[in-house]
């Protein structure tokens, strides 16, 4: 029997051996890997925060109110200009909780390009400081906005509509005075309010008389839109040198400005039309409007109180109506008539008193910053 | 006499033939494992970097096909100028000056068949090789108006036509020798994009 100390053996010194001779290329796998590993992790930070600059941009120009110059927006989140914030993107509602999470985050800017050209700068952040920074030139639309055929800035849910009065939200245009629907062209919803809650109540009780509402989206077209602020507009434009105030009949009866000569009318009390009033361009009303006669226009109706047509009354607007947040919020449409958004009548108007009308925001350019 | 063998000390020769034998099969054994890791570890490279290539190549399209029609100055140009099967190319006015006559404002992708690249230009300037080793059909443009439907190629689109492409669909494949010869498939890599366009 041989003793412990005699033993001599290779099996330590072989195994060293591949060891050794695994060592380069097990470190090889490794640092492969590792290197793979970080470049899919970087693609993976860029694609998040470029999503994250991408959100940022949308939400911003969603934000971009319908007006004719973009100053509000210049003058950063506190609207005062000539302080540290200038240029920052007055958000006035927050992201949505779910996106962009940290360390995802966006930060957005504007700038004046031109008068008529606003740059929109959304800088998209990440983990491992990662950056995307994407660019929107945005201008105004050069149609004249209207977020329907009616627009209620408060609760529509006393919106009735009698069975020979109609809303239509696709494009008309008058040819010898009568309405025609211009097949080629889009539209917009018959109805809209920024009340989703009334909103969603006037859809289900009107749904069977989903007819009386055509337009963009499902029978009855009715929506929602963001708020316009009527009042401020209305308020604008009873200061605008531009504006007309007629002396009308006693019965409400007159002409305010033709098709070819549109003009902005200006009434500074109720209208109670019981004999006939027709007109052209933009027609504000600082009170209600109650028609038991005839009203023609052709343009955009800004009322801003009630808006009651009796059964015996006629009401056909092509263009657009507009109803601001008043004491009484009554609509209601019993009488005979429609209401149809037309946007020839209102770029006639547009085109001779431009700077009245809103005009939505629109992208013109994007941009990625390599 | 005999000598006693106690205290010798040594191996047979039995020990050692059978020593050499376990040895030469190990050797054997680790040399085959070592060159089977170096050849994947090869091999592993060239993935890689295929891979990586034909990502670099796909992010760059992304960009510049979502880019595509950009105008610096408010006016958006005709962003597809040339919609091909095998070649496209994009134009955007990034400085707004009016034109797309500077530099990286036309950019030409096209699949040269013969020499098995895809090659790209910048600026009208001949194009000049981008990738390598793309099979016939591995470059491949394809292009969609905005309900989804699929348009047919055209060499020089007008302006209308130009706008109404909305979506690119672009597929990469390289495919670029296997270093192990034992494996007779080359190293293939494909990635397909669907880019939609942000300008109008």
């Amino acid at each position: 029997m041989t003793s412990r100390l005699d033993q001599r053996g290779t099996a330590l010194v072989a195994a060293l051996g591949v060891a050794v001779m695994l060592l380069p290329v097990g470190a090889f796998v490794m640092l492969q890997a590792h290197t793979d590993m970080a470049i899919e992790r970087n693609l993976r930070h860029a694609l998040e925060t470029f999503y994250a600059a991408e959100a940022g941009l949308e939400h911003a120009v969603a934000e971009i109110p319908p007006g004719v110059s973009f100053d509000a927006l210049l003058v950063g989140p506190d609207q005062v200009a000539g302080t540290r914030d200038d240029g920052r993107f007055p958000f006035r509602t927050p992201p949505p909780a779910f996106f962009p999470r940290p360390p995802l985050r966006y930060e957005v800017e504007v700038m004046r390009v031109r008068s008529d050209l606003l740059r929109v700068i959304s800088r998209g952040g990440g983990a491992n400081d990662s950056a995307s920074t994407l660019e929107a030139l945005v201008a105004r639309s050069p149609t004249a906005f209207t977020p329907a055929a009616a627009y209620l800035e408060t609760d529509p849910r006393s919106v009735v509509v009698g069975d020979d009065f109609w809303l239509s939200g696709w494009d008309h245009r008058l040819e010898g005075g009568v309405p025609q629907r211009i097949e080629s062209a889009g539209g917009v919803p018959a109805l809209t309010s920024p009340d989703i809650a009334g909103v969603q109540v006037l859809r289900e009780r009107l749904a069977v008389v989903g007819d009386h509402f055509a337009g963009l989206g499902t029978t009855p077209s009715i929506s929602t839109a963001s708020r316009l602020g009527l009042d401020g507009y209305v308020t604008r434009l009873a200061t605008d040198p531009a504006a007309v105030r007629p002396t009308l009949a006693a019965d409400g009866s007159g002409s305010i400005g033709t098709p070819e000569q549109p003009q902005l009318t200006l009434l500074d009390d109720d209208l109670r039309l019981s004999g006939r009033l027709t007109g052209a361009g933009v027609l504000v009303i600082r009170g209600g409007l109650h028609v038991t006669g005839t009203l023609e226009f052709a343009g955009l109706l800004v009322v801003a109180g009630a808006v009651v047509l009796d059964p015996t009354g006629t009401v056909t607007v092509t263009g657009a109506l507009w109803r601001a947040a008043g004491l009484d919020d009554r609509m209601e449409l019993r009488g005979h008539g429609a209401i149809r958004y037309g946007s020839e009548a209102l770029a006639a108007f547009d085109r001779l008193q431009p700077g009245r009308l809103p005009h939505a925001a629109t992208v013109v350019g994007w941009q990625e910053e390599l | 006499m005999k000598q006693a063998s106690l205290g010798e000390s040594g191996t047979t020769l039995a020990e050692v033939l059978v020593a050499s034998l376990f040895v030469s099969i190990l050797a054997t054994m680790t040399v085959s494992f070592v060159r089977t890791a170096l050849l994947s570890v090869r091999t592993l490279a060239v993935k890689s970097a295929v891979q990586e290539e034909v990502v670099m190549v796909v992010d760059l399209m992304r960009r510049e096909v979502r880019m595509a029609g950009f105008g610096g100055s408010g006016r958006p140009v005709a962003g597809i100028r040339a919609a091909r099967r095998d070649a496209m190319i994009v134009a955007s006015d990034v400085t707004g000056d009016g034109d797309t006559a500077d530099a990286n404002e036309l950019i030409t992708y096209a699949h040269d068949a013969a020499r098995t690249q895809l090659v790209r230009g910048t600026g009208g300037a001949p194009p000049q090789p981008f990738v390598s080793d793309v099979p016939p059909g591995g470059a491949e443009f394809r292009y969609f108006a905005a309900d989804g439907t699929e348009l047919p190629p055209l060499a020089s689109p007008d302006a209308t036509q130009s706008a109404a492409i909305r979506r690119v669909d672009v597929r990469v494949q390289v495919e670029r020798p296997n270093p192990n010869p034992g494996a007779p498939r080359p190293l293939r890599s494909v990635i397909r994009a669907a880019i939609c366009r942000r300008n109008p």
